[in-house]
């Protein structure tokens, strides 16, 4: 009996502390939806209303444009979101691809000079972007590079595929060589143990490392903020640029947060099974 | 079945020499093992077999086609690791028709061979069952099965009893033999228990520091060993090591002379050793080759101080104390030799060996 009831007080400190949790996380979040739903009276109101008329005024306003003549266009928020989706995710797709192969390479072969190398690639996210933008900008337009989604592309598979490689590397590390060697003495190529007997092993870890990848990619900031300036224009620079017109209209805003956040939560809708698996690797993922 | 043949290979990882000029041929259905301490190069010369390592230097053949650059899927080999590395998500069958499937054998082939080899090694009923519902025994015989039914030309066995219990491992000894007996095929297996490598091989390679010690039929290297650390690592239990001087007396006759030790050589090895006379040499004793006497007089004796008995059944061990010097002997089981009292022990003479104290090879 007693010991029954100090499992049930140890449960309830540990909900009690997740549920704590969840309220400071998702209170942002929350506020954010609210206020893309309130009129621009009901989002200043002291004290503030959680009970008050929706309105979808803030998308509306951040899809359609109303000129001053009153035709109404669909703003160019659509080009952007596309840009964004495209950039961000054959940004990540790229990336990890790669990614996956040289840290296969980096966990398998021994080759000259490794662990140099393998700084090296560690390095490329060692800079803050600040530090490197001048010279991106500069070597961007005189590439013809500057305000294309190509380049844009090229860029976050640069700044990715490096923690992409590490990342990748050590799910490597955690698959038993002797599953491969099997394979190969068998009578199978490498490439055929690669896909059919490692790939499937680091699921996990391909879903983990595209987590974090699409998360950079798609809410940089620094890079697009200087290299983009109309058609491979980025969300999170395109929104920043809204908070400057005509005054504030903060339900428009948080309507773009929204839009902001919804791709990354599908994301990890879709990846959640195998992130489990990624995150716990080695704890449960490495067992016969 | 094939012929194996190692030309001066050679392996560096880095500045680190793993193999160093092994050259070996290895015959036609030859059971060949390779035995070492951890390190010594055994396992990393059979990765070069497999075509899993590079070679750095050399050159390995296969059937009579050089391979240094055959990727190890042509190769026609099969091996079997110590951790069995079986696929956790097939079943037993398909692990075992794994590397079937790849060659296009037909299906009905596939099942009759896994059939088969399956009954062969008493695993018929577990086909369908997942490796983690097997015990570490017959973990084993599945990944044996799934190098058998391949029929390969080579056999290439990296310490695959290395995991299992004791007695397990005695058992699966006299299956792997038989097992090679029935099917003939020419293997190569790693270990670093020397018994295992006595029992099993036709012939034994002795590794040392990546380099070949000898290679020789089981009971040659144990009666013959090239030098101390063959002596040293061949034989259970382990061979005594006595330093001593070899003493000449008016040229005729010849003795290990050390403290509270005094042993004749054996006639048939005068020859060999009169080189060595005054000088500084080791002599090697194995502990079956000293006996329990009561005839303190004769040359080939000497007393030692008993320090412990260790009875193992058939004989029994005994640690004994000689001029300051441990020793081992293994004496009759009839025995009534107790602890903390002196003992008379008689060396086999002819069975004695001489190494150079300093290049440690055998003398004679």
């Amino acid at each position: 009996m007693e010991e029954s009831n100090t499992l049930t007080l140890k449960r309830f400190i540990i909900l009690a502390v997740i549920a704590v949790w969840v309220v400071f996380a998702m209170a942002p979040l929350v506020w954010l939806f609210m206020s893309s739903l309130k009129t621009r009276l009901d989002l200043f109101s002291m004290p503030p209303k959680f009970i008050f008329k929706p309105t979808l005024h803030g998308y509306e306003a951040l899809f359609i444009t109303t000129y001053a003549d009153g035709t109404r266009k669909v703003s160019e928020i659509i080009g952007t979101m596309f840009n964004s989706i495209l950039i961000a995710g054959m940004g990540t797709i790229l990336a990890v691809a790669l990614g996956t192969m040289s840290g296969y390479a980096a966990s398998r072969f021994e080759f000259k000079a490794k662990g140099d190398f393998m700084f090296f690639v560690l390095s490329t996210r060692m800079l803050p972007a600040v530090a490197v933008l001048v010279s991106f900008h500069i070597m961007y337009a005189r590439l013809g590079l500057a305000d294309t989604r190509f380049g844009m592309i090229l860029l976050y598979i640069l700044v990715n595929i490096g923690l992409a490689t590490w990342i990748m590397k050590g799910f490597f590390d955690g698959v038993p060589r002797d599953l491969e060697e099997v394979a190969l003495v068998n009578g199978y190529s490498r490439l055929w143990a690669f896909r059919k007997l490692v790939l499937p092993m680091v699921k996990g870890g391909i879903a983990a490392t595209t987590g974090f990848c699409f998360i950079f990619a798609w809410n940089e900031f620094t890079f697009a903020s200087i290299i983009t300036t109309t058609r491979a224009k980025t969300l999170p620079v395109r929104i920043s640029a809204a908070l400057g017109k005509e005054g504030l209209d903060w339900a428009m805003v948080a309507a773009a947060g929204i839009l902001l956040i919804i791709p990354i939560v599908v994301l990890f809708y879709l990846i959640r099974k195998h992130l489990l698996m990624g995150m716990t690797f080695g704890v449960l993922g490495k067992k016969e | 079945m094939a012929e194996v043949v190692l030309k001066n290979v050679g392996k560096k990882f880095g500045d680190v020499v793993a193999v160093d000029d092994f050259s070996l041929t290895i015959k036609h259905g030859e059971f060949m093992v390779f035995v070492g301490p951890s390190g010594c190069g055994k396992t990393t010369t059979l990765r070069m077999i497999a075509g899993l390592e590079d070679i750095t230097s050399g050159e390995i053949f296969i059937d009579g086609r050089k391979v240094n650059d055959v990727p190890p899927k042509d190769r026609d080999i099969a091996m079997v690791f110590q951790n069995y590395a079986l696929y956790p998500h097939m079943s037993v069958y398909q692990n075992m028709a794994f590397g079937l499937k790849l060659k296009k054998v037909p299906k009905d082939e596939i099942d009759r061979r896994v059939r088969e080899t399956a009954e062969m090694l008493g695993i018929l009923d577990y086909l369908k069952r997942k490796p983690k519902e097997l015990s570490g025994g017959q973990r084993q015989r599945v990944a044996l099965g799934r190098a058998i039914v391949r029929t390969p030309k080579v056999y290439l066995f990296d310490e695959p009893l290395s995991n299992l219990d004791a007695k397990l491992r005695v058992q699966m000894r006299l299956e792997l033999k038989k097992l090679h007996e029935q099917i003939g095929t020419t293997s190569i297996y790693v270990t670093h228990d020397q018994i295992e490598a006595m029992t099993m091989g036709d012939r034994i390679v002795v590794m040392k520091d990546g380099r070949v010690q000898q290679v020789g039929e089981p009971l040659e290297i144990y009666m013959r060993p090239v030098n101390r650390f063959v002596a040293g690592f061949i034989g259970s239990p382990t061979m005594n090591f006595i330093e001593g001087v070899l003493v000449e007396k008016e040229g005729e006759e010849l003795f290990v002379k050390t403290e509270g030790l005094r042993l004749p050589v054996a006639p048939e090895k005068k020859e060999a050793l009169m080189s060595y006379a005054g000088k500084e040499i080791t002599l090697g004793i194995r502990p079956e080759d000293l006996s329990e006497t009561d005839t303190p007089d004769s040359p080939d004796t000497f007393t030692a101080f008993v320090e412990v008995v260790q009875p193992v059944g058939n004989q029994i061990y005994v640690d004994v104390k000689v001029g300051g010097r441990d020793l081992l002997a293994s004496i009759s089981p009839q025995s009534r030799v107790k602890s903390k009292q002196d003992i008379v022990l008689k060396a086999r003479l002819g069975n004695l060996h001489y190494f150079d104290s300093e290049t440690e090879a055998a003398i004679g």
